[in-house]
């Protein structure tokens, strides 16, 4: 009997019309884990790499990790995987919520979707009944009416549903999958994927409990924990703020992605921050399953001449960054109407950011103007364009239309000389952590198998000095702080190393708020968790291979895709020096990057080009992968 | 001598009065570390020290007057 696990995968063709149970065996959970692992695998063995993204080959990955739903802090996690339409390479994009548990409790890991239905449908999955249904009534509707609809039609208010919205539906490029209406599976257009299938919601809701091997032993560690996480500074500050108070910090730090990354430091910074939204709009602190953080927002705005409604959530960091000092706007309510809408239509806030801002530093160097955007004046600073550039881009009007395929593609086709204003990475809008301050998170950037990526591996500023968070990477061997902007072996080792934790945490379905470093659950206790939840002998030396064996496949699978060393590279923006606040005259040396990157193939068992050697991928287990 | 500390987001706490303002006495030649040390503030919890408009680590030397800023550890996602 599996411990941990289910031991069932739902595998249903939307061309057929088909639903399929498997059962991969435990020699297969304990390679791959589950989220990206699994992903990687099915993408490997079932989807070309040449496929057309938003065709009917490519195949739709909904995978929990083998640690998904454990009663702890931080186990929520699922990953929706697909070759992506924005990157045109691997694609995963992970979210918290409740969606994950559910479905372990109805009895399944994951779903494989395949195929294309002729018509709009949903999946509702309740314990052993797997049923395809029209979503011919649904389509159209924003995430709101839509959940509440298919929990109204089932008769229960507890089912949960990820699902996209018009974004979605309208294939925009980095459509997001959004459950319980604020957990977003953001990134790489995975809702756009789901809108190509013609797949609206998938409904889950289940009466199972997870088997595990040693109940007592997680509830000793749950406590454990419980007890001790509103002392712990790092868990309390979230619960505090959230991720809001990254925004102080960035600025202060001369980091905060202000008008298009030239600078570091906004001048409104204080109006976007964490302490505003605790003053003006925080309603509730909410968590995900399990999880006594409640580091999610909800916000609320009642103003005569705007409204945010609570149940889409509030704003993250990124989002409060992306639409606040990236486009220079210091109106707090905005950016969180802003959040409400991309949350409505299922759109990836930060990539939506980004296509604004890039209107924006293409209309402050003269390639688009006025007309382009039916009169309005789309400059760095003007509040009043956010939320009418997202209708624009949500609805596919006008420039919107273009927008909406990605900054590439939209490049591509405003051309002259647009391609210059581009900071995209494997063509993936960037995160809102300036490399520049952030050399580890640069490296990420560049290496991410995603596109552009900030949740690669733990930021180097947390590391700069010992202390609660750096002492707790002790059981890696990382035992000397680094500077953030060092480049030297000593930062790629560290990056490497806690990029195999970090992929880990994405295969088990974890959160990084709740283990260490970034959390406050021991790394050895994590590794209990898994032994008590599995009874399985394991080890971290083992769930570190598991997480080198994610990387190196989610790599060759890009190599596939046509993806080369020229692609692991920033932006040039980043080589040239901020132009204001404390780190004013800052850049990356290049030639320094470009060593970093070499000496992690080096580290990382593959050739000059990128390519990981044959003996890497044997020692991995991966002699099936032919590159 | 005197030298301040000022306090943001979760670090606020360690200001009974909660406005993140802490004013300490202390010796000729102390360290940011030592200040922690004697305000209690938990080594670690602080990503950015703040002083004199430059990005400083705890073995920082301090003078009459000095006021640090100190930001807790944050997350983006």
């Amino acid at each position: 009997m599996p411990y941990g696990y289910m031991g069932k995968i739902i595998r249903v063709n939307l061309t057929k019309g088909t639903i399929g149970i498997e059962e991969p065996g435990e020699l297969f959970y304990r390679t791959y884990i589950g989220g990206k692992g699994f992903i990687a695998h099915y993408l490997l063995n079932e989807v070309p790499a040449d496929v057309d993204p938003l065709g009917e080959d490519n195949k739709l990955f909904f995978m929990t990790g083998i640690m998904t739903g454990i009663p702890a802090a931080g186990m929520p996690r699922f990953v929706v995987g697909a070759k992506s339409p924005l990157t045109g390479g691997f694609g995963q994009s992970e979210a918290g919520g409740f969606w994950g548990p559910e479905l372990k409790k109805a009895g399944y890991d994951g779903l494989i979707i395949e195929g294309r239905s002729a018509k709009p449908v949903y999946i509702y999955v309740k314990d052993e009944n797997i049923e395809l249904k029209s979503a011919e009534h649904l389509w159209g509707m924003e995430t709101g009416d839509c959940q509440e609809t298919i929990r109204e039609e089932n008769g229960d208010n507890n089912i949960r549903v990820a699902q996209i919205g018009p974004g979605g539906e309208r294939l925009i490029k980095y459509a997001c999958i959004i459950s319980e209406l604020k957990h977003a599976n953001g990134r790489n257009g995975l809702g756009t994927v789901m809108g190509s299938k013609n797949l609206k919601a998938i409904a889950v809701r289940g009466s199972n409990s997870i088997p595990y091997a040693n109940e007592a032993k997680i509830k000793e560690i749950g406590k454990k924990f419980l007890d001790m996480y509103m002392q712990h500074p790092l868990s309390r500050g979230l619960y505090e703020y959230g991720t809001s108070s990254t925004v102080k910090n960035m600025n202060a730090a001369g980091i905060l992605p202000t008008r298009n990354f030239m600078f570091g430091e906004f001048e409104g910074a204080e109006k976007i921050s964490g302490d505003a939204l605790n003053e003006t709009m925080l309603k509730e602190r909410k968590g995900c399953y399990a999880c006594a953080i409640r580091c999610k927002r909800v916000v609320e705005v009642k103003d005569e001449n705007i409204t945010v409604d609570p149940k889409y959530g509030g704003p993250e960091y990124e989002t409060l960054a992306v639409f606040g000092s990236l486009c220079q706007v210091d109106d707090l309510k905005i950016i969180a109407k802003a959040n409400e809408l991309c949350n409505r239509y299922s759109i990836d806030t930060m990539s939506m950011g980004n296509a604004i801002v890039f209107a924006m530093e293409c209309v402050n160097l003269g390639i688009l103007n006025k007309d382009d955007f039916d009169g309005l004046d789309v400059s760095f600073g003007n509040k009043d364009i956010i939320l009418p550039m997202i209708e624009k881009i949500a609805k596919r009007e006008g420039i919107g239309d273009i927008l909406a395929e990605g900054t590439v593609i939209a490049a591509k086709r405003i051309g002259k000389g647009s391609e210059k204003v581009l900071l995209t990475i494997k063509n993936q809008e960037l995160g809102m952590h300036d490399p520049r301050g952030k050399a580890g998170v640069g490296m990420g950037y560049a290496i991410s198998e995603t596109g552009a990526e900030h949740m690669l591996a733990a930021h180097d500023t947390a590391f700069t000095q010992k202390g609660i968070a750096f002492d707790a990477l002790q059981p890696f061997g990382i035992l000397e702080p680094l500077d953030s902007h060092d480049l030297s072996p000593k930062k790629v080792r560290m990056f490497m190393y806690l990029q195999y934790w970090w992929s880990f945490f994405n295969m088990a379905g974890l959160c990084y708020f709740g283990p260490a470093p970034r959390g406050s659950m021991p790394v050895n206790d994590i590794i209990e968790l898994l032994k008590a939840a599995t009874g399985w002998e394991v080890s971290l030396w083992e769930v570190m291979k598991a997480g080198e064996r994610s990387i190196n496949m989610s790599r060759a699978y890009n190599i596939r895709a046509g993806f080369t060393k020229d692609d692991d590279m920033l932006p040039e923006k980043f080589f040239e020096p901020l132009q204001n606040g404390i780190q004013k005259g800052t850049s990356i040396d290049k030639s320094e990057f470009e060593r970093a990157i070499s000496t992690y193939y080096s580290m990382m068992g593959w050739d000059s080009e990128g390519i990981p050697t044959e003996g890497k991928l044997l020692e991995l287990n991966l002699d099936w992968i032919k590159l | 001598m005197v030298v301040t500390i000022k306090l943001n987001s979760e670090l606020k706490r360690y200001d009974p009065s909660r406005k993140g303002i802490i004013k300490l006495e202390v010796d000729d030649g102390w360290t940011i570390r030592q200040v922690l040390e004697k305000t209690g503030i938990i080594r670690g919890e602080t990503e950015f020290m703040i002083l004199n408009s430059k990005i400083v680590n705890e073995e920082e030397i301090l003078k009459d007057g000095d006021i640090i800023h100190l930001y807790p550890v944050a997350g983006g996602g």
